[in-house]
């Protein structure tokens, strides 16, 4: 488990987290709290070492983002869970697109009903 | 108690149709409710060929309401045709197709299609305000709806109702331009052209910048426009309306609308 917040004073559920993991590191971008840096690049370090078999990620964009890079230069089968702003959440209204690979072609799908959890490699984002 | 009312030549069990826009095909609506019971479905904006839509993000909430630009994603009336259509005709409601392009040519090309489908009516959509090309371009003024429409109704013996954008000066030029051009009814209102800003980004919230405002916060411009079009033109008039206070929604569109009360049913 990989727990990245800003610094110190956003620091949530680190007990919560701990209880369930076997490895667990907790960063703070200012270095106020756990580790300083971004969680992803202590994701990285274990990847490098190989002990890292599958990806799971929520949060903010870049951070997915970076995730995505992550996953797809290493290999690592990820999967991402998006956010998007709803209106109705059953798919009727199609307010929550996300992009889709879908070559030259402009292809939607939607966070409330696809979603939200996705194989990164489907998603642009 | 008898529900039924023939609006523009649609003979509906009951005046209640949802909105377009707001209910897809149908098909997630009826794990929900039971589709049987409306009057009528008016479906998602449909395009001659598949249109992927605007990019995210596409909604926001407003103070007592929302705004959306979704672009009129939808899979083209090809797709409508041998997907939604049959699995829709398995209702007992009214279908109608809400209609949209973004050229003359355009929407007379899916008006042909339209007229060899088992549907009950087209809502022509010359009031989108989320595509560059066309839709709402048609329908801000006389001259514009009266064009768009008689060439439609050149091609389209199906009963024709011409829905109307609320981003004009006078509400009754578009509508006395599709009576005069032989639509069967109107309905009103779209959205309003509205945009909505993120101080924390310093940007509109929506990716297309603009979009549509709906919901309570634009009723009494809906039923002020119903008012001054009831007024202007003698066919029907479809009064879109969300379902939040039906009492309220019942009187005031008794009162106004020459024969129909629709409500748009949609979930926040
Ligand atoms: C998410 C969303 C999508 C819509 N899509 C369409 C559409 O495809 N075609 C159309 O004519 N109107 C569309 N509308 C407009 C509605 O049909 C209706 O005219 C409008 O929302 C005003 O009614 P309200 O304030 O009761 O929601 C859409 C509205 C919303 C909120
Ligand atoms: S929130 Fe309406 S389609 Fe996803």
């Amino acid at each position: 488990m990989y727990l990245g917040f800003r610094s110190k004073e956003f620091v949530i559920l680190e007990e919560e987290y701990k209880n369930i993991s076997d490895k667990f590191v907790l960063t703070t971008d200012d270095g106020s709290y756990g580790e300083k840096g971004f969680a992803i690049n202590f994701l990285r370090q274990d990847i490098e070492k190989g002990n890292i078999d599958a990806i799971y990620a929520c949060g903010p964009l870049p951070m997915l983002k970076a995730v995505q890079e992550l996953a797809k230069e290493t290999k690592i089968p990820c999967q991402i869970s998006l956010e998007e702003r709803m209106g109705c959440g059953i798919g009727v209204c199609l307010g929550c697109a996300v992009q889709v690979n879908a070559g030259e072609d402009t292809v939607y799908t939607h966070v409330c009903k696809a979603g939200p959890v996705f194989d990164s490699n489907i998603v642009k984002i | 108690m008898n529900t039924e009312v023939n609006l523009a030549g649609i003979k509906m069990k009951n005046p209640v149709t949802v909105a377009s826009g707001t209910f897809g095909y149908g098909r997630e609506f009826s794990e929900f409710i039971d589709l049987n019971k409306l009057g009528g479905i008016i479906t998602k904006g449909t395009s001659l060929k598949p249109r992927p839509g605007n990019k995210p993000p596409r909604v926001c909430e407003t103070t007592a309401g929302m705004l959306n630009s979704i672009g009129l994603q939808n899979p083209g009336v090809e797709y409508f045709m041998n997907n939604d259509l049959p699995w829709l005709r398995k209702f007992d409601t009214k279908v109608i197709v809400n209609a949209c392009g973004s050229s003359i040519e355009e929407y007379v090309e899916l008006a042909k299609v339209l007229n060899t489908l088992d549907i009950d009516g087209v809502e022509l959509n010359l009031s989108c305000p989320n595509v560059k090309a066309g839709c709402m371009a048609f329908g801000t003024s006389y001259e514009g709806v009266k064009e768009v429409t008689s060439q439609v109704r050149k091609v389209l013996d199906k009963p024709l109702i011409v829905k109307l954008t609320p981003n004009v000066t006078d509400i009754t030029e578009p509508a006395r331009g599709a009576e005069d051009a032989g639509a069967d009814g109107v309905s009103l209102i779209n959205t309003l052209l509205g945009m909505s800003i993120d101080v924390e980004k310093q940007r509109p919230v929506l990716a297309n910048n603009m979009g549509g405002l709906s919901g309570p916060a634009v009723k009494p411009v809906a039923v002020r426009m119903v008012y001054q079009v009831a007024q202007a033109v003698k066919i029907p008039i479809l009064g879109l309306r969300r379902n939040s206070n039906r009492k309220r929604c019942d009187r005031i569109y008794a009162s106004w609308s020459n024969s129909c009360i629709n409500r748009n049913r949609k979930l926040y």
